[in-house]
């Protein structure tokens, strides 16, 4: 679905303003049809570059993007990616049937099928009741479902969600992630950039980690995580004893033996495996 | 073409809702409203003053429509992203700039034709109620060419626009190249015309009256496209003119295109940032 190749990507720097900026240094990543990528990083990574170029709105300097086998991100190729951008920019005096109305007829929708669209969208998202008031008028959450149902009215194959919490309050975030796992379920392929790690950690099984411009990992987040030397035991009666090494385990599971029910090794988690590989780079 | 339409729609409907357009519609329309005092301010020359006044109204509204409005929509869509929005659709860049410019486009012509429809109706009902020595032609297919004329000059300050909004970002850069752009059209026949009135033409001379001859393909005169005169007159629209009144529609017609045509090159070359 996407393969970015050795890419390279410099802004070019203003006059007493502020010099070039060579924003991906040689990235190289592939998502295949029906995964899910995670791309995290720290502000000015180099992750909106990689959407940007991925959207065809600048072009690499060195390498190659290819998207959906389409090496400019034509139009064409335009028609099967659904774009969730970072900042839900829409036009501010349009209602949000207008907008989806927009998007259906850029995207050759049937009128019927919009409209049943539309609906299944708005509904699912929690907006039907405001779809006629003004996009200008809705709040920040409000307006990045409205921006979220966009993208999804044409049934894309592929989707680039930039931040798509953000904005959102608790039940928000947890109505949005349902609905990225029943897009997985349909086999959509997915790429999307968070700096909200646990939610990354609750969508996707598969992570790239950007920094600098460089690509610091890519895989697994079970490969990336270490395991720790440190292990929970769950008793029959809700209690969780801990052991901090081998040994002490042994000693708990003879000690404990007719209450233990599981025992479990405890997992770095994604936020502090992220510090230690960006760490690890920096040093 | 759908894309264009659907595009040029929602630029059209966007315009329409804000309140800055319909600000200056309503001042636009005051202003010509006012047109109605020149009655005691005026004796023989009253059509004239009139029709001039009205058509100047026109083209302040338009000017102050195209510099104020319309740079701000296209820098709107570049500094706040919309532009993003808008090209992850299957639009491509040319698409953008043609749908663009036809919303503009569209929604001045209905701002202009509602200004136009007042003073039509404002002159007709003028004229009957003072005597025939004051206002003693009205040619109503004359004022029609003069506002027709007026739209070309104004679609190609917008076409002017885009053009300078797909090198420059920012609104206020793209309004005062804009703006100097218009300065620079009124100026260079003035100038032409005062270096073909020295007497004493030399080597010099011809070499800037030729420069000038070559920037005016870049400056187009826009005072062939003033008409005005033609309002008060029953003369044919060629006569007065000097020239078939399709020849400087149809040459603007041409320099409109190769600037639309090259708004749409640079559109796709440039990275949107």
């Amino acid at each position: 679905m996407i393969r970015f190749i050795d890419t390279h990507k410099t802004y070019p720097g203003q006059i007493n303003v502020s010099p070039a900026y060579h924003a991906l240094k040689g990235i190289s990543l592939a998502l295949g049809q029906g995964e899910t990528l995670g791309l995290i990083g720290q502000n000015g990574a180099g992750k909106s570059t990689s959407i940007r170029l991925i959207m065809g709105y600048m072009r690499a300097d060195q390498g190659k993007v290819i998207v959906l086998g389409d090496e400019n991100s034509s139009p064409a190729t335009r028609q099967h990616i659904g774009y969730l951008p970072e900042i839900s920019a829409l036009p501010s005096n349009l209602t949000c049937m207008e907008l989806l109305r927009f998007v259906g007829h850029c995207s050759g929708v049937q009128k019927k099928q919009m409209d049943e669209r539309s609906e299944m969208l708005l509904e699912r998202l929690g907006i039907w009741h405001e779809r006629k008031r003004r996009l200008n008028t809705y709040s920040k959450g409000m307006q990045q479902r409205a921006s979220f149902a966009a993208a999804l009215m044409h049934d894309p194959e592929l989707l680039i969600l930039d931040e798509p919490m953000s904005g959102l309050d608790p039940i928000g975030r947890s109505e949005i992630i349902g609905l990225i796992h029943d897009l997985r379920s349909q086999g959509k392929s997915i790429l999307f950039c968070s700096h909200l790690l646990d939610d990354v950690e609750r969508i996707t099984d598969r992570v790239a980690i950007i920094h600098q411009g460089h690509m610091l990992y890519d895989g697994a987040i079970t490969d990336l995580c270490a395991d720790q030397t440190e292990w929970s035991i769950d008793m029959q009666d809700g209690e969780v004893m801990a052991a901090y090494d081998e040994k002490e385990l042994s000693a708990l599971l003879h000690q404990h033996a007719n209450r233990i029910i599981g025992v479990r090794q405890a997992r770095e988690s994604l936020q502090d495996a992220f510090v230690r590989v960006v760490q690890g780079f920096q040093a | 073409m759908n894309r264009i339409m659907a595009l040029a729609y929602i630029t059209f409907l966007d315009g329409l809702r804000r309140n800055a357009v319909w600000g200056l519609c309503i001042f636009a329309l005051l202003c010509e409203v006012c047109g109605v005092f020149f009655i005691d301010f005026f004796g023989h020359d009253l059509g004239r003053a009139i029709s001039d006044f009205q058509s100047s109204i026109m083209w302040a509204a338009g000017m102050i429509f195209i510099l104020f409005y319309a740079v701000q929509a296209l820098a709107w869509d570049d500094a706040h992203r919309n532009i993003d929005s808008i090209l992850a659709r299957p639009i491509s860049r040319t698409e953008y700039v043609l749908g663009s410019m036809a919303g503009l486009s569209l929604l001045l012509l209905c701002f202009e034709f509602l200004l136009f429809s007042l003073a039509l109706i404002e002159i007709s009902w003028i004229r009957p109620h003072i005597g025939e020595v004051y206002f003693p032609v009205f040619s109503v297919s004359h004022f029609i060419a003069t506002w027709l004329a007026l739209q070309v000059i104004l679609l190609t300050h917008l076409s002017i626009v885009v053009l300078v909004s797909a090198v420059i970002r920012g609104a206020f850069p793209v309004m005062l190249i804009t703006l100097a752009y218009s300065l620079i059209c009124s100026g260079l026949p003035v100038v032409r015309e005062s270096l073909h009135q020295q007497q004493h033409a030399d080597a010099l001379t011809h070499g800037l009256d030729s420069m000038l001859q070559v920037m005016s393909m870049v400056f187009p005169d826009f005072s062939k496209l003033d008409w005005k005169d033609s309002v008060l007159s029953h003369q044919s629209l060629q006569s007065i003119i000097g020239m078939p009144a399709w020849l400087p529609f149809g040459l603007i017609g041409i320099y409109l295109s190769v600037i639309l045509f090259l708004a749409c090159i640079i559109y796709q070359r440039r990275d949107i940032l």
